[in-house]
């Protein structure tokens, strides 16, 4: 009976079917090496376009030259041969997208890697779009809070903004990133994890904690790993953007981190001189910046009439003993709205996140701040500061005066408030009655080595006594005189009952 | 100074030869050999002389096309296919190359330069296949 309805089904789908029988484009191969091919005729193809090989892998065109087509192949290339027929497809390369793909590691052509099934979608994304005009665009004006004290209160980052995180090696530029996505449960935002050219050990990890924090109900993570070729590592984070965009079109809110850019910068140097263009400083080819300002451009926050919705990026990118004026740094701070610069020092000194306060900026995160927060960080940006400097200068005397001294022991309690372990994100409610009580002074007589516990023990103590100060914060996102006389009788009770 | 390409030295070559006959080409194919040996270019002669045949053939409007088949058919076949050749291309002739190749299922493969018509059954098969994979 079975057996009957499979051949009958089958002989319907035959029925159905029709022959294609248009003219093809066709080359052949003229020389392969290192993941690159050289093609003869395909006299009609276009930059971007995909071609198939014999063997059923893809290639995208990168160089059209004039006798011949420079080809970059996605997958295998050591079994394609000289003079092996290639197909032009007519199509630019685009990759699958869904909302299935939510809570699923895709590699960098949108295909499922993590082992738990196809995903079954007829939409497809081109990888290269141009970037939303200006018309259809919105101010940033909404928050992105990443539980991270030290950002929300002094680097905000609004929704559709691009922020660098920019550090050396083992600087917690990642662990930002992904205490981001962790604090996004519930906030309406999809995430999407761009990982290139990263040990799969690190994204397994990465995977498993953000399976334990629940984020992965809401993160998509694209990875071309270092074992794949520099093509994959070139366009993940094209294809990332490609499925952020599906779910901006869909009016959502979408959080895009790019770890990190500094690789992807590299798999292209090493596309562009196996393609023979000419290279530039650093040896980069000259057009690296336009690689990626085209894909941070896409990040955006659209207006009501074109749908609503955004992407936020959070690129990141590695720096050299520090060295902020190399050239993919640069040219990175310049395209994006502000950077978060983690120091090794700070980092080694104990200071996590070791965001370094002066060479961090946000450029428009600021008008996105919530007032509650606007209100108590105001001047913390420049207390730090200040801090920093007086902290260098008292180095060479011991003769203060009264108020350097107190200027020095609140900066002291600013540091160590804003100190912050891994995957422990705190709640933008909490975060402002800490910062309430320590830039109005509540913290000064606390001892430095107890200002973390005060700090923990106030948090619990004014969530359960300051009832209304939490609900304005948390339903207006300001507090009125009622709701701060309030928190301030209640930090006034906990410090008191504080041994 | 800018590379020379194959093309533009093609179409050169191409420019100065047509209209010309008898002494005159003569001389023109004298002073061109001269002066590819002198820029020495005699070693990319063979892409030349390919391009320049290419260039020759879509300037007189003739095509070129390249018809494998399992078994050699009718006669009558290969001359409706090289109707239908003449008309896809505008072309005022047709130089048709029949080959045979044995390991074919059946069916037809038409190349035109770099353009592909392939009615062979191996390529059915495999669309098929792709339909009731997709479908």
């Amino acid at each position: 009976m079975i057996k009957n309805t499979i051949v009958e089904n089958l002989k319907k789908q035959i029925e159905k079917f029709q022959a294609d029988t248009k003219a093809e484009k066709v080359g052949h191969v003229i020389e392969v090496f290192d993941g690159i091919a050289k093609l003869s005729g395909l006299s009609d193809i276009q930059a971007s376009e995909m071609v198939t090989f014999p063997n059923g892998e893809a290639g995208v065109v990168l160089n059209l030259e004039e006798d011949s087509v420079g080809v970059i192949i996605l997958g295998e290339f050591a079994k394609i041969r000289e003079g092996d027929v290639v197909k032009a497809t007519g199509q630019i390369l685009s990759v699958p997208v869904s909302d299935l793909q939510i809570g699923r590691v895709l590699n960098a052509l949108g295909e499922p890697i993590d082992g738990k099934g196809a995903i079954k979608t007829d939409t497809r994304n081109p990888i290269e779009k141009v970037a939303p005009g200006v018309i259809t665009r919105q101010g940033v004006s909404q928050a992105v809070q990443t539980g991270i004290k030290a950002i929300d209160a002094l680097i905000p980052i609004g929704r559709g903004q691009r922020e660098l995180i920019i550090g050396d090696r083992q600087t917690g530029k990642t662990a930002i990133a992904i205490d981001a996505i962790l604090n996004q449960k519930g906030q309406d935002m999809i995430c999407v994890y761009v990982s290139i050219g990263q040990k799969d050990s690190k994204l397994r990890k990465l995977q498993t904690r953000l399976e334990e924090g629940g984020a992965m109900e809401y993160t998509i993570i694209v990875s071309a790993g270092s074992s794949e070729s520099a093509a994959l590592s070139y366009i993940a984070p094209y294809t990332g953007v490609a499925i952020a965009e599906y779910f901006m079109d869909q009016g959502r809110d979408v959080l895009i981190i790019y770890d990190d850019l500094s690789k992807h910068a590299v798999a292209y140097r090493e596309i562009s001189l196996l393609l023979r263009r000419p290279p530039g400083r650093e040896a980069f080819p000259g057009d690296v910046f336009y690689l990626h300002s085209r894909l941070l451009e896409r990040a955006c926050r659209r207006n009501k009439e074109y749908g609503g919705g955004s992407i936020t990026a959070l690129p990141i990118i590695e720096t050299q003993s520090g060295d902020l004026s190399a050239y993919i740094p640069t040219n990175v701070i310049s395209i994006t709205d502000g950077q978060i610069f983690l120091e090794t020092d700070l980092f080694y000194k104990g200071i996590r996140p070791a965001v370094n306060v002066g060479f961090s900026v946000s450029r428009v995160g600021s008008s996105a701040q919530i007032k509650a927060m606007k209100k108590v960080s105001g001047t913390l940006k420049l207390d730090l500061a200040q801090f920093r400097e007086l902290e260098a200068f008292s180095q060479f005397g011991s003769d203060l005066d009264e108020s350097t001294k107190n200027q020095l022991e609140r900066g002291k309690r600013a540091v160590e408030v804003l100190k912050q372990p891994q995957y422990s994100p705190v709640a933008t409610e909490d975060q402002v009655v800490v910062l309430y009580a320590l830039t109005k002074g509540h913290m000064d007589s606390i001892a430095i080595d107890k200002i973390k516990l005060f700090e923990e023990g106030l948090i619990e103590y004014a969530r359960k006594n300051a009832k209304v100060f939490y609900k304005e914060v948390m339903d207006t996102k300001v507090f009125t005189d009622a709701g701060e006389a309030e928190l301030v009788k209640v930090i006034g009770e906990f410090k008191g009952s504080f041994v | 100074m800018a590379k020379i390409s194959t093309k533009n030295l093609v179409l050169a070559i191409h420019e100065m030869t047509k209209d010309k006959t008898g002494h005159e080409l003569d001389t023109a194919i004298g002073n061109i050999t001269d002066y590819l040996a002198k820029k020495r270019m005699m070693p990319r002669i063979g892409e030349i002389l390919r391009k320049l045949e290419e260039t020759i053939n879509i300037d007189e409007g003739i095509i070129k096309a390249n018809i494998t088949y399992k078994n050699i058919p009718t006669k009558k076949i290969t001359e409706e296919i090289e109707e239908v050749l003449m008309s896809r291309y505008k072309a005022k002739k047709i130089l048709t190359q029949i080959n045979e190749n044995e390991e074919m299922l059946g069916g037809v493969k038409i190349e035109v330069g770099d353009e592909v018509i392939d009615l062979t059954l191996k390529n059915k098969i495999n669309q098929l296949q792709n339909y009731l994979i997709t479908n």
